[in-house]
């Protein structure tokens, strides 16, 4: 295997794909941390032209799964560099949110939230967990400007006619 | 009494009769024919004769009815004075028992006013103090009654006001730990569906 270090080249303006396995920014950090890292050592073994398919460090499912929904291939460096620059412009004007749970989720509910907001927010959309735990039932997002409360005490607080209607009728 | 006015009768008539027998001899011995002599005689007669009315037994007498009478008359004074010291004492008591009499009633009557002005004081100031207490009391109890109603909305209203947060409560002590977020991920994905637009609007105009 032959690597050089690429030229600097305008980015394409291809759809770039998030896969579900990148949620967060800091799963976003970590891919872009380990994609450099991959080119920095693919460069240095092109360099003493040592490298071999076998000695390539181990990648994560996270970022081969990122490579392979955008039809990008980890070895080659031009595709790298696409791959880096795609994720460093993602961190740096990707739409983020911040949705807190009672409780930590487990990542296959994290998933699913993550794929809906991708499908029905913005498909290039990360995603923020925190945790409530007076929240109880339901989550709360914050966007930018705003805060979205989706917990069943704030149900109960815009029903509060409602239930006092019950009340007045109980007693 | 008629007893001493006839023995006072009696000694004045034998003081008369005395006497007109004295100056009876003094005229028969008298007559021209007698001179010096006669006089003298007469004179010594005189004398005789008064010795001889007048003798010691007749001053007995007359000292012992002299005395009985200073006696009597010392009785009935002292009598008297016996009877008018009684009157007068009699009086007296009368006097000082209606003195003191009078001098208690005034002082009953003083002092039974003065009671009676401490008695409607008292019960002046006992009136004024149950007015003033139960005007207190009547104060006061206003003053619970609002205070309780107060207290009662103000209960009500933070029922109210927390009544989300308190029914929240409840329902979560209801349900425990057993809904997880697997349970909830419709819940949770019909809110994200109902604040889709809302979200979108934000991120899209997002600063």
């Amino acid at each position: 295997m032959t690597e050089k270090k690429p030229n600097k080249k305008p980015v394409e303006t291809v759809k770039f794909k998030l896969t579900p396995e990148v949620v967060t920014n800091q799963d976003l950090s970590r891919a872009i941390h380990e994609v450099e890292k991959l080119d920095e050592f693919l460069y240095q073994a092109h360099l003493r032209k040592a490298a071999s398919r076998d000695s390539l460090p181990k990648t994560t499912v996270t970022l081969e799964k990122l490579a392979e929904a955008n039809n990008l291939s980890l070895t080659n460096a031009e595709d790298r560099k696409q791959l880096i620059n795609h994720l460093r412009e993602l961190k740096m004007r990707g739409k983020k949110l911040h949705i807190s749970f009672a409780v930590e989720p487990s990542p296959a509910v994290v998933q699913k939230i993550v794929l809906w907001m991708r499908q029905n927010i913005h498909q290039e959309i990360l995603v923020d967990i925190g945790i409530q735990p007076a929240i109880s039932v339901g989550c709360v997002v914050r966007t930018t400007n705003k805060v979205f409360d989706m917990s069943l005490r704030h149900r109960f607080d815009d029903s509060r006619t409602m239930l006092s209607g019950l009340l007045e009728k109980s007693s | 009494m008629i007893q001493d006015h006839a023995g006072t009768i009696l000694i004045v008539g034998s003081l008369l009769a005395a006497t007109l027998a004295f100056i009876w001899m003094a005229i028969r011995l008298g007559s021209p024919s007698t001179g010096k002599n006669n006089e003298d005689s007469i004179k010594t007669v005189a004398e005789n004769a008064v010795e001889q009315i007048f003798n010691d037994e007749f001053r007995e007498e007359l000292r012992n009815r002299g005395r009985l009478h200073f006696e009597k008359i010392i009785g009935e004074n002292a009598m008297f004075l016996q009877q008018d010291l009684r009157l007068t004492t009699s009086q007296v008591n009368e006097f000082m028992k209606q003195e003191i009499t009078k001098t208690l009633k005034e002082a009953f009557s003083t002092y039974e006013q003065s009671i009676q002005d401490a008695k409607n004081t008292a019960l002046d100031s006992i009136n004024k103090t149950r007015v003033a207490v139960e005007e207190q009391g009547q104060v006061m109890k206003q003053q619970l009654t609002e205070t309780m109603e107060k207290e009662k909305q103000d209960l009500i209203n933070r029922f109210e006001a927390n009544m989300a947060e308190i029914v929240n409560h409840y329902v979560i002590g209801a349900i425990g730990n057993q809904i997880d977020l697997e349970d909830q991920l419709e819940y949770i994905l019909s809110e994200l569906e109902h604040n889709k637009q809302a979200i979108i609007d934000d991120i899209k105009s997002g600063a």
